[in-house]
């Protein structure tokens, strides 16, 4: 048997319920009611509110069971809380926790339990309510439905409690509270919106640039298309952080990945080139790692979080520093324990930083006393990020004058077979047999990317169609197509929504959604509605090969591949 | 031991045994540098306090680089630590006359490099 965990809000919980002062009284009515409606209509012989207490589970109300409480070692109702969604067991002597739990093996006989956590107005979860039965069940999307109606009376009945208690004053304070609340949410709501928008329209754009980069690749413009690739990159990714940063709930996700300095460093000084040429500023490179470890992509971090953070001291020493040059030195350091870091020293000959600005100068939103513009962001962006992938950046007056950056990170080097995706082509003879038995249904409403996802993935597959919405994708859909490519974001019908009428029609082949969004909730919605995968977009060959391997090792395209053998 | 004991080393590609960035268990700021002229940039904007100069190169050609460093307005007063895989050893009387504080012979034991550093920052 496992006893509940304690969640480490514990004492929270407990000053929460305790502040309800509802243990120990006597039944209630409005919530006996509830309980017999429960009872009655999942069709269970005991129905519940308990309410979770430091050592036992107190019931509030109780139908069918002969106790007022029992410990809370042994209770259902103590794992229920540790989460928000409903906590269901279907057949408790086949659960490992549970099978030799007393309640189990001893009265009342519990097979089935399912139990809603009840929050509190201040959002602890202090009890449940809860169906039990003496023989294993499942409950139907309906009945959970019910159950979480009921469970939101509860919660209203015990808010009710607490308004009881509250003075005119207090209750008036307290709707004025709600209804502000209420107010914001819907501008924030309204902002999403707004930005999501801005977002679409801006990627639209850059994306089918990215694009048609990707699908240049001769040599005659290499050098180019990668600028253009990076700038791309770049201008999707301030998107995102743009995103992340008006979003309450979502923050960029760590992403390391393997990175070589001579290419990290080349890639700053290409994005400094245009400000260094504008400014008229000497700009030099000093490159004094050792050779082993400067070309190849040995090291590892999230590369995005670093290289802006460089590329954003280079850029202040620009347009800031009033100096003449500016130098950066890539380097080793060791320190006092003998760990070693990547630094990033970056010096130059300007005025310099008054020391009653140092401190503030990484702060949002400060800017010091400078001549050019800046929203005073990028220093902020810096040390936030830097300091997320365990690295930092310092500042340092310079004993010759003007001013010394220094960016430092772990020197973490990267695991050499870590994170390599064989090249499917070479890696597996099977997707080279698979990717022409493809027959593909694209949705996608901008009408270039449309164009140029198809140019991109024709040659790969063996047959695709395309449309531009979830509605039309539904009249177009037949059975011969095996898998879908579906944006996330389109007018009439979403990709989501597309997804979701798929599966329900029973449609058990392979969905791909294609998102700008790859984090966060689109992501969350889309796989919640039955995609198998959700790609980057713009999509390139290589992601998208990537990505049948993936679905190929994962066995979604075994029928197909018997099919074909056949 | 000080903190900002900045360490260059010289060494280009035709040394046999590189210097083991592990293998300098001291706390410093480590440059590698393939060319002398790359050395002496650095030096005006870092300050090094100890060259190590580990060339694969005829001896003659060491010991004209440590007569650069020696010259150099930014080199002059920090300590050389001349390696050397070469078997003559009077290269050792003639690095040390024009400039080096220390020349070992590869193939360097465990810990030697450090120590001999440590002694010049003490």
């Amino acid at each position: 048997m496992r006893a509940p965990n304690i969640p480490t809000w514990e004492s929270e919980r407990i000053e929460a319920l305790l502040k309800l002062e509802v243990l120990d009284t006597d039944p209630e009515e409005r919530f006996d009611r509830i309980t017999r409606l429960l009872s009655r209509l999942l069709n269970v012989p005991i129905a519940l509110v308990s309410l979770i207490d430091k050592d036992r589970q107190w019931f509030k109300s109780n139908v069918g069971l002969d106790a007022s409480e029992t410990e809370r070692d042994i209770s259902f109702c103590g794992h229920a809380i540790l989460n928000d969604e409903t906590f269901v067991i279907e057949d408790a002597s086949q659960d490992p926790r549970f099978h030799d739990n007393p309640l189990v093996t001893g009265y009342p006989n519990i097979r089935f339990y399912a139990g809603r956590p009840i929050k509190t107005n201040s959002g602890y979860r202090v009890g449940t309510l809860c169906a039990i039965d003496h023989t294993p069940r499942r409950l139907s999307a309906d009945e959970l439905s019910a159950m979480d109606d009921l469970a939101k009376i509860v919660e209203n009945e015990l808010d009710n409690i607490t308004l009881l208690k509250l003075s005119k004053a207090e209750r008036e304070i307290r709707l004025n509270a709600e209804t502000a609340l209420s107010e914001l949410t819907k501008l924030k709501r309204r902002q999403d919106q707004l930005f999501g928008m801005v977002a679409h329209e801006l990627r639209t754009p850059v994306a089918a640039i990215k694009m048609m980069a990707d699908q240049h690749d001769n040599d005659e413009w290499l050098s180019d298309r990668k600028n253009v690739m990076r700038s791309a990159d770049d201008l999707l990714n301030t998107i995102d952080d743009m995103r992340l940063l008006i979003s309450t709930d979502h923050q960029r996700p760590i992403r390391p990945e393997k990175f070589s300095v001579e290419d990290l460093n080349a890639s700053v000084s290409s994005s400094v080139a245009s400000i260094v040429a504008a400014t008229g500023v000497s700009y030099q490179l000093y490159n004094t790692l050792p050779s082993h470890l400067m070309h190849d992509d040995v090291f590892e971090t999230d590369v995005y979080r670093l290289r802006v953070g460089i590329t954003n001291i280079i850029k202040n020493a620009c347009l800031h520093s009033e100096g003449s040059h500016v130098w950066m030195i890539s380097r080793i350091h060791i320190d006092d324990d003998l760990n070693q870091y990547l630094d990033w020293w970056v010096a130059d000959d300007g005025v310099g930083i008054p020391k009653a600005q140092i401190n503030k100068f990484f702060e949002l939103g400060v800017r010091g006393d400078t001549k050019a513009e800046g929203a005073g962001l990028g220093l902020y962006i810096t040390k936030t990020w830097l300091a997320e992938i365990g690295g930092k950046v310092e500042y340092r007056h310079r004993r010759s004058g003007g001013s010394e950056f220094l960016v430092r990170v772990p020197l973490k080097l990267a695991d050499k077979t870590a994170g390599q995706q064989p090249e499917p082509a070479k890696a597996d003879k099977g997707l080279d047999g698979l990717l022409p038995q493809l027959n593909v249904l694209l949705v996608e409403d901008e009408a270039l990317l449309r164009m140029l996802s198809k140019k991109l993935l024709e040659p790969l597959v063996g047959h695709i169609d395309v449309t531009e919405n979830g509605s039309s994708a539904l009249r177009k859909f037949d059975a011969s197509h095996n898998l879908i490519l579906t944006d996330y974001f389109m007018p009439q019908m979403s990709g989501v929504e597309l997804t979701s009428k798929l599966r329900a029609q029973g449609y058990d082949g392979v969905i791909i959604g294609v998102t700008a969004a790859t984090i966060g909730e689109q992501r969350d919605e889309m796989l919640n509605a039955g995609v198998d995968i959700v790609l980057p977009k713009p999509l390139n060959k290589e992601i998208f090969k990537n990505a049948i391997y993936k679905l190929m090792e994962q066995g979604r395209f075994d029928d197909l591949i018997r099919e074909t053998q056949a | 031991m000080n903190k900002d004991l900045e360490i260059v080393i010289i060494e280009d590609e035709s040394t046999d045994q590189k210097i083991d960035v592990d293998a300098l268990t001291v706390p410093c700021n480590l440059y590698f540098c393939n060319t002398l002229s790359l050395a002496v940039g650095l030096s005006k904007l870092i300050y090094p306090n100890v060259y190590i100069v580990d060339l694969g190169l005829p001896d003659g050609n060491v010991i004209w680089v440590i007569e650069q460093l020696r010259n150099s307005e930014y080199c002059k007063d920090a300590v050389v630590i001349v390696v050397t895989a070469s078997k003559d050893k009077s290269m050792h009387a003639r690095a040390i006359a024009a400039g080096a504080n220390e020349v070992l012979f590869n193939p360097l034991e465990k810990g030697q490099l450090v120590s001999v550093i440590e002694s010049f920052r003490t």
